[in-house]
């Protein structure tokens, strides 16, 4: 599914070179669930970068899908990004004063072809995270956590074989936190590949491989830890009344 | 298509913007309105031009009885034009279709009853409607016979027939026209201004033989009217004229003519400079305020690709190549110059018809301000857009997404 053969990565010229990625060589099968995980600092970023098709590897090879992507231009690359990845980052990244809706079927704007049922598409994407009756609102009427699940379901409208996220839980509370790793946990049940990168281990346990990023190498613990439940999780949590109300005033949509 | 959803996303990101996409149109629409009033006031001037060129006859030459270089008064002391010359004219030029022979005199007194008014007698031939393509609408003109026998008839213009009969109709009536009686024979249709300017309506025809023998006893002409087949003639019909002239009054360098030849280019010369120094004005106030303006839009929407880095990573991430984003930078820009543009079009149409109200510059409302405020205006937005359009573009996006 995925592969990344001896992948490198230097900054700098000449005499001063730092090596951010050294010989990074893994794989993940379809539908995996990998964490990556790596204190800040051990090039966790960059290899995200890498694995998004956003940078440049200095060599090395990456097969994504069974296609050799940096042997690419960068219109190819771009589309690959459209097809065939769908991003989950930390700071959610939604268009301010568009609707929850146009927010997830921005990918679809540089598809290759616009789906005649785009938003039929989007309204489902959103029913399925749990947003039906958010449709219409914009980002700052939402909470972290409806942001972050409007940015899920943006990642799945273009249906990519791969979901990359990006410290997905890392900017929201631990429950709000966990109903996100719940829905990644359903959707590689449903057989999506997921590659999530986190610093935090409790949240790379919810991963059925966990690899190490360490000085820009990477090791596979493959898999020895327990793996976690969110859902499970989520329903040992004390009940809150409604847990998922921003505190700021919401507007009529 | 995709080109329309990219079109969709620039439109709803300026939305987001409004003040900033106020400023940018401002300059456009101050330039375009300046232009749509300048264009305007072209239209007119080029359409009295057109009007002066129909009345004088695009096929018409004059020839002037007196030298000099202003177009003609009558001056009755110059007898050197003679119908010998006329003749002459008609028979050795190439392409003339008619020639119409006249004696003019200015300010001649005219009284019927006890009305008086002064008119400009113009005495021709018989064949002075065609000459003139100016017909009469009432009565008759005088013929042949009239001509040969020197009868005191007259055909009137409208503005004596109003004059002098008040609403009573003139056709058989007897006028004295320098303390001799004439019969009208005729009233000629209104003819308005005549191409140096001057009122056409207050002419008496008479016949040139009349007017030649009987009242003036003169053997000099005023003018010639000379009629070409075609319109493509006359510029080399009236060098022909003028070397023949020059020939018959045996005139040698560096003699000047006796005799001026006066085509439609002359008529249409007059007056051309009129309303020019505003023209320049308002032409300087378009091309500075639409240099400003794309100045402005360049530096507005180069702060607007920094302020949404991020906004064009995350397009970038979600599959935007590098040409989605060009041109989506590049349709913010022409929209709001086009929007700019078509604002400062509706000003301007409308500041031309106050103008046009108010002031001596005649306006005319007209298809090329529209068709020039759209290229204008396009022009800016994709110039001045380019570089930022280009910078967005070139936004690597790990960089962006930071």
């Amino acid at each position: 599914m995925l592969k990344l053969v001896e992948i490198t990565k230097s900054y700098g010229t000449g005499a001063v070179q730092t090596s951010v990625l050294r010989d990074v060589t893994f794989k993940a099968e379809k539908g995996e669930f990998v964490a990556i995980m790596g204190a800040s600092g051990t090039g966790k970023t960059t290899l995200m970068n890498i694995l998004g098709c956003l940078d440049l590897p200095t060599s090395g090879k990456y097969f994504l899908d069974g296609v050799d992507v940096f042997s690419n231009n960068d219109n190819a690359i771009s589309a690959i990004r459209n097809q065939k990845i769908g991003f989950v980052f930390q700071q959610f990244h939604l268009l301010e004063r568009a609707s929850a809706l146009d927010n997830v079927l921005l990918p679809l704007i540089y598809a290759e072809k616009y789906p005649t049922d785009a938003v039929e598409r989007g309204t489902n994407g959103l029913r399925a995270v749990g947003l039906a009756d958010r449709i219409l609102y914009q980002p700052n009427q939402l909470s972290g956590g409806q942001q972050q699940r409007v940015a899920l379901a943006r990642a799945l409208v273009t249906n990519p074989a791969l979901i990359l996220a990006d410290e997905p839980t890392g900017n929201l509370d631990r429950r709000s936190g966990l109903e996100i790793m719940a829905i990644l946990q359903k959707l590689n049940r449903e057989g999506r590949t997921v590659v999530l990168i986190t610093h935090d281990r409790d949240i790379a346990e919810h991963a059925n491989r966990i690899l190490i990023l360490r000085d820009g190498r990477i090791f596979d613990e493959a898999s020895s830890h327990t793996v976690r439940d969110a859902q499970t999780e989520l329903d040992a949590l004390p009940a809150v009344a409604a847990p998922d109300e921003p505190s700021v005033k919401r507007g009529n949509s | 298509m995709r080109t329309l959803r990219l079109m969709r996303q620039s439109i709803i990101a300026l939305g987001r913007y409004p003040m900033r996409s106020f400023l940018v149109m401002l300059g456009v629409i101050v330039g375009i309105a300046a232009l749509t009033v300048v264009v305007s006031m072209a239209k007119a001037t080029n359409r009295k031009v057109m009007k002066r060129i129909n009345n004088f006859g695009p096929t018409t030459i004059m020839l002037f009885a007196g030298g000099g270089k202003n177009l003609p008064g009558v001056d009755p002391s110059v007898v050197t034009l003679t119908l010998e010359d006329a003749k002459a004219v008609e028979s050795q030029i190439r392409g003339v279709t008619l020639i119409c022979p006249m004696v003019i005199r200015m300010r001649v007194p005219v009284i019927y009853r006890d009305q008086s008014t002064e008119a400009t007698l113009q005495a021709g031939e018989v064949n002075f409607q065609e000459a003139w393509d100016w017909y009469i609408t009432d009565g008759d003109f005088f013929d042949e016979q009239d001509y040969s026998s020197m009868a005191r008839v007259a055909v009137i213009g409208q503005t004596i027939a109003r004059t002098l009969f008040q609403g009573t109709n003139p056709v058989g009536e007897t006028i004295r026209i320098a303390n001799a009686n004439f019969k009208v024979k005729g009233i000629l249709s209104p003819k308005g201004t005549a191409p140096a300017g001057g009122d056409m309506d207050d002419r008496i025809i008479v016949p040139l033989t009349t007017a030649m023998r009987r009242m003036f006893n003169v053997t000099s002409l005023s003018s010639v009217r000379i009629r070409m087949s075609n319109p493509k003639q006359v510029q080399q019909a009236a060098a022909e004229i003028r070397a023949l002239m020059r020939e018959r009054h045996q005139i040698q360098p560096p003699d000047l003519d006796d005799f001026r030849v006066i085509t439609p280019d002359v008529i249409a010369g007059i007056g051309e400079m009129i309303s020019s120094t505003l023209n320049k004005v308002l032409l300087a106030v378009t091309a500075l305020s639409l240099i400003v303006s794309g100045i402005v839009l360049m530096n507005l929407m180069l702060l607007s690709v920094s302020d949404r880095r991020r906004e064009i990573g995350l397009r970038r991430a979600l599959g935007g190549r590098r040409r989605d984003i060009l041109l989506q930078f590049l349709f913010e820009s022409v929209a709001l110059t086009s929007m700019g543009g078509l604002i400062g079009l509706v000003l301007g149409i409308i500041s031309a018809v106050v103008v046009g109200k108010a002031s001596a510059n005649a306006t005319m409302l007209s298809w090329e301000p529209l068709a020039l405020a759209i290229a204008l205006s396009l022009i800016v937005g994709l110039f001045f857009g380019l570089a930022p359009a280009r910078r967005a573009s070139n936004m690597p996006p790990v960089e962006a997404l930071r």
